[in-house]
């Protein structure tokens, strides 16, 4: 086991070392940087711009040194913990992710909470009732959240939101609150916003949980094991949760590796639609911008919490599924 | 179909049920019982939100009044009185309504330092105004100007006793200092723009006296009075900076100015002071000066912008009344175009007219109208066309060059197209069909050039087609180069105008020149077309008013000038650009174009010649069909009822952001 977890350690430090080269070098790839985007956008805006600005901000913004040189400096400066300034934003990418993280953990782990608090029990509802009207129901459910897409379904929550309840668009506060010091009425104020983001992004992964358990829960309830253990007269319930249910569970935690990310990036299409600042729309922006230091970090952050999420997913199997601790 | 129009058409759709399902609903039987929610819950009700403590008329005994949040700082002795911060001689404007004072302007910004203009193009100033006709300027930040005859002498005369928004005066050393310090430091600013140069020579400045500047060019710069009345703000900023504030950032003045930048986090003094003096969209400083009606003032960990009025703006209303009348603007960070749709709709945006408010969202926000409480009008703007299409007539590969270099050809290409049916398909009948060449409020446009092979006329094109050998294959599905080898090309563009060129290689095909559509990701695309590495291109034709044309030597309609979205000469461009060291030599009647086109910057609207030569070459483009355009559709503009002295008609350019000539200085909350 010690071992076991050691290896599994190492792997993880030749990963990250190696993602942190991609995670430069991909941003690069496409044409251009940052420049040609923002000037871009300069000219959609002011019109024509004069190739002496151009010059003079490349200068600017050192990106007229080699990509080699770059990566260095940059990964130098992380490891003193600066993680460069973002072009876009003018601040520092830390600051950045800083200011948005704490609110991105919350609404994803509300959502991963939801998500499974609601689809465990259906699933396992759905699997031990098979072709009964719950499961049916649970069954459309489970297909409705699966194929309606986020962005759409939250464009319409938020505008009946702002009609019938009278809810600002978007974003966690209302304008009034979005710079308030902390109190209750702010706190309250969140809690009216977080529904619609919990109920979007939690939709779509509650229908995949629903689907997964109820499909492994069926395959369970017909093994040999289940019947023996019927026949020597244990309670249904207990049977039930200690042995299917615990071996059905286990596809949902192998996916935690790649849940990990998505709670710190948060669903990003839907966060851009409602307009919450999460670090996966932010992220998203710096790609679309080549932001390169912002997007770097972020998508270096992103990795490195995926391959932790991959190395606690795998632990947990071993502790769940003594199986695995066999082989 | 695009994935927008989809939205779109989904979102019309459940408004639509909405507006039924909610019109028993909302009328007031909304529980407003928690804190907070009373805001949100007014806007819904269609009444808008009121703001508080509007106070009509200013205070004062004085000939000036001013506003009361102002006028108490003055009499807790923060503030001088009004007499002292305004100039001895304000800036008078005659405004529709005297307004009222007081409330908060909320606009979207798309980006942290970009795509705000629907609240920044309502603070940038000018030198000289614009007014609403686009062809009258008249003084703002400074006093008066004179020019010689020949256009070589630009005398300005400064606002005696006008401060910056720190109380600091602005004299003639604020304009010597960004002119010496600034403009010409090569450590700062290493290359001069063309819109201080003539023919490659930088302008001088000269002190005459405290409030006298005199400019000076080498050539004759007519044009020049345009760019005192377009450029505003900019990473060096424009024509004067604060001396006093920004000195002891620059080298010149102090020589700790390293050591200062390294305590502040830079790498060296260049970078230190760029990020003071920058007053663009990107601005940091929160303490820089500046002579807007409204100054940055804090930015939030969002990235919301929020800019505060200033109390020595040289601008007063018919009454003696200090503008502006508003206390505050925030520029609100969106992340999607939607979410500011429905941000209008439920009030918490007071205007919008910047892109993307593309015409197909007219339905939509006029449906909603009474529930946002706003009103959309329909502007003008300098487009040639929504969407101009271009051939590399520099194309890499030499069959493709001849082809392209073929005018007769080109026309085909122009006739083929329904534009009529674009336009109803795409812009929903909004758009008028015309060619891509000058907007069409040019005083010196003729329809002829407007309306020149843009007839609907597939024999016509056939017969062009057929008269330049280009034969259909034996199929007759297809017609063959003059190398043998079937038609296929590539247009190509990015995602805004796929629609437009989808419709547009339907068209083609049809008359055998088989074409298919290569969307690209914006940067890709540009960078192609600087390596001259793109066959046709689709990207709209924008900046082509009759300003433009005069202030930037006809603008993109110049050889060589169509823009790195639209080039379809990048050969010739290299040449000019590099002074012949590389690219090729271009043909002569093209030269001839485009030196014409620079003796027309050098041209008066006086001048008898302006608009014959501007006619005469308007001619010569329009012959070439270099530019395929479709239609041009009016501007969304958004303006919420709540708000006073704002325009109801009017031209939108991003040359003068937009709203300049709409004075946001003077808008004012009505309720």
């Amino acid at each position: 086991m010690k071992k076991y977890i050691l290896k599994r350690f190492f792997y993880m430090i030749v990963l990250l070392a190696i993602m942190s080269v991609f995670a430069f070098v991909v941003i690069q790839l496409p044409p251009g940087d940052y420049l040609t985007s923002y000037i871009a956008n300069l000219q959609q805006q002011m019109g024509q711009v004069d190739e002496a600005i151009v010059v003079n901000l490349r200068r600017q913004y050192g990106l007229d040194r080699p990509m080699w040189q770059q990566y260095f400096v940059w990964m130098a400066n992380m490891f003193r913990g600066d993680f460069g300034e973002s072009f876009q934003w003018k601040q520092p990418v830390k600051d950045l992710l800083i200011s948005r993280m704490p609110m991105t953990v919350v609404l994803s782990v509300i959502t991963l909470v939801f998500a499974y608090a609601v689809a465990i029990p259906i699933g396992i509802y759905s699997a031990r009732h098979q072709y009964s009207v719950g499961d049916y129901l649970a069954s459309i459910l489970g297909f409705v959240g699966l194929a309606t897409p986020s962005f759409f379904l939250a464009l319409i929550l938020m505008y009946y939101s702002n009609r019938v309840f009278g809810l600002s668009v978007g974003g966690f506060y209302s304008p009034e609150f979005q710079n308030a010091p902390w109190s209750f009425a702010r706190l309250w104020d969140l809690c009216k916003h977080l529904p619609i983001p919990v109920i979007v992004i939690g939709l779509a992964s509650m229908a995949n949980v629903i689907r997964i358990l109820r499909a492994t829960l069926l395959d369970e309830l017909k093994r040999p094991y289940v019947v023996a253990a019927r026949a020597r007269g244990l309670k249904e319930n207990t049977m039930i949760y200690k042995y299917p249910v615990r071996v059905a569970l286990n596809p949902i935690i192998s996916s935690i590796g790649s849940i990990l990310p998505s709670i710190v990036s948060g669903a990003t299409v839907t966060a851009i639609v409602l307009d919450i600042p999460t670090v996966g729309s932010l992220l998203y922006n710096a790609l679309l911008s080549q932001d390169m230091f912002l997007a770097g970090a972020s998508v270096l952050m992103l990795t490195a919490i995926t391959i932790v999420g991959t190395f606690i997913s795998d632990i947990l199997l071993v502790v769940i599924d003594p199986r695995i601790r066999l082989q | 179909m695009g994935k927008r129009r989809w939205i779109a058409l989904m979102m019309s759709v459940c408004m639509a049920v909405g507006a039924m399902g909610c019109g028993s609903t909302t009328g007031g039987s909304v529980p407003a019982g928690t804190t907070g929610s009373t805001e949100g819950t007014a806007a819904a009700d269609g009444a808008g939100q009121g703001t508080d403590n509007l106070v009509r008329g200013g205070v004062g005994d004085g000939q000036y009044k001013e506003s009361p949040l102002v006028h108490e700082q003055v009499e807790k002795g923060e503030l001088p009185p009004i007499e002292e911060r305004l100039p001895k001689e304000p800036y008078v404007i005659e405004v529709d309504e005297i307004g009222a004072y007081g409330g908060t302007y909320v606009g979207a910004a798309f980006g942290p330092t970009s795509g705000a203009l629907d609240t920044e193009g309502l603070r940038f100033q000018s030198l000289l105004t614009i007014e609403k006709d686009l062809n009258t300027f008249k003084p703002n930040l400074i006093h008066s100007y004179e020019i010689n005859d020949d256009f070589t002498e630009f005398t300005i005369h400064l606002r005696e006793g006008m401060k910056w928004s720190n109380g600091d005066l602005l004299t003639a050393d604020d304009w010597m200092f960004w002119y010496e310090d600034v403009l010409m430091n090569k450590d700062l600013n290493p290359a001069v723009e063309s819109v201080y140069t003539t023919n490659g020579t930088p302008m001088t400045y000269e002190k005459v006296d405290d409030y006298t500047v005199k400019i000076v060019f080498a050539e004759s710069n007519p044009a020049f009075e345009v760019t005192m009345a377009t450029r505003c703000t900019s990473l060096i900023r424009t024509f004067f900076a604060p001396k006093e504030y920004l000195s002891k950032w620059h080298i010149n003045y102090n020589p700790e100015a390293e050591a200062l930048a390294k305590e502040e986090g830079y790498e060296s003094w260049v970078l230190c002071f760029q990020a003071h003096i920058d007053n663009t969209q990107a601005q940091k400083d929160t303490e820089a000066p500046d002579v807007y009606p409204w100054v940055l003032d804090r930015i939030d960990e969002n990235g919301n912008r929020f800019f505060t009025r200033n109390p020595y703006y040289h601008v007063v209303d018919q009454e003696g009344n200090q503008l502006p009348y508003i206390d505050e603007q925030e520029a609100m960070l969106v992340q999607d175009k939607d979410v500011r749709n429905l941000k209008l709709i439920s009030g918490e945006i007071l205007a919008a007219g910047e892109n993307p408010l593309p015409v197909a969202d007219y339905t939509m926000l006029k449906e909603n109208e009474a529930a946002g409480d706003y009103q959309v009008f329909l502007f003008e703007n300098t487009r040639g066309s929504d969407c101009a299409f271009t051939f590399n007539i520099t194309d890499k590969d030499p069959t493709l060059r001849e082809i392209f270099n073929n005018v007769k050809f080109r026309q085909a290409m122009s006739y083929a197209l329904d534009r009529n049916t674009m336009n109803e398909t795409l812009c929903f009948g909004r758009g008028t069909v015309r060619q891509a060449t000058a907007a069409s409020n040019t005083t010196f446009m003729n329809e002829a050039f407007e309306n020149a092979f843009i007839e609907y006329d597939v024999d016509k094109a056939n017969a062009l087609l057929d008269e330049s050998g280009y034969a259909w294959n034996a199929d007759h599905t297809v017609r063959l180069m003059p190398n043998g080898q079937e038609f296929n090309l590539t247009v190509e563009t990015i995602e805004e105008f796929a629609p437009f060129a989808e419709m547009a290689c339907e068209y083609w095909t049809a008359i055998g020149i088989q074409s298919t559509l290569k969307q690209e990701e914006r940067s890709f695309y540009l960078e192609k077309g600087k390596s001259n590495d793109r066959h046709i291109q689709a990207f709209t034709m924008d900046s082509v008013g009759e300003f433009n044309l005069r202030s930037t030597s006809f603008s993109r309609l110049r050889p060589g000038n169509a823009f790195d979205d639209l080039e379809f000469m990048q050969a010739y461009k290299d040449y000019w650009d590099s002074n012949g060291a590389n690219g090729e030599e271009p043909p002569a009647y093209i030269q001839e174009i485009r030196d014409d086109c620079l003796k027309f910057a050098t041209l008066s609207p006086d001048d008898p010649e302006y608009a014959t030569l501007g006619e005469s070459l308007l001619e010569r483009i329009s012959e070439q069909c270099w530019f395929i355009g479709v239609s041009v559709s009016p501007r969304l503009v958004v303006i919420s009822n709540r708000l006073g002295n704002t325009p109801t008609e009017g031209t939108f350019a991003n040359d003068y952001n937009f709203w300049k000539p709409y004075r946001g200085d003077a808008w004012y909350f009505k309720y």
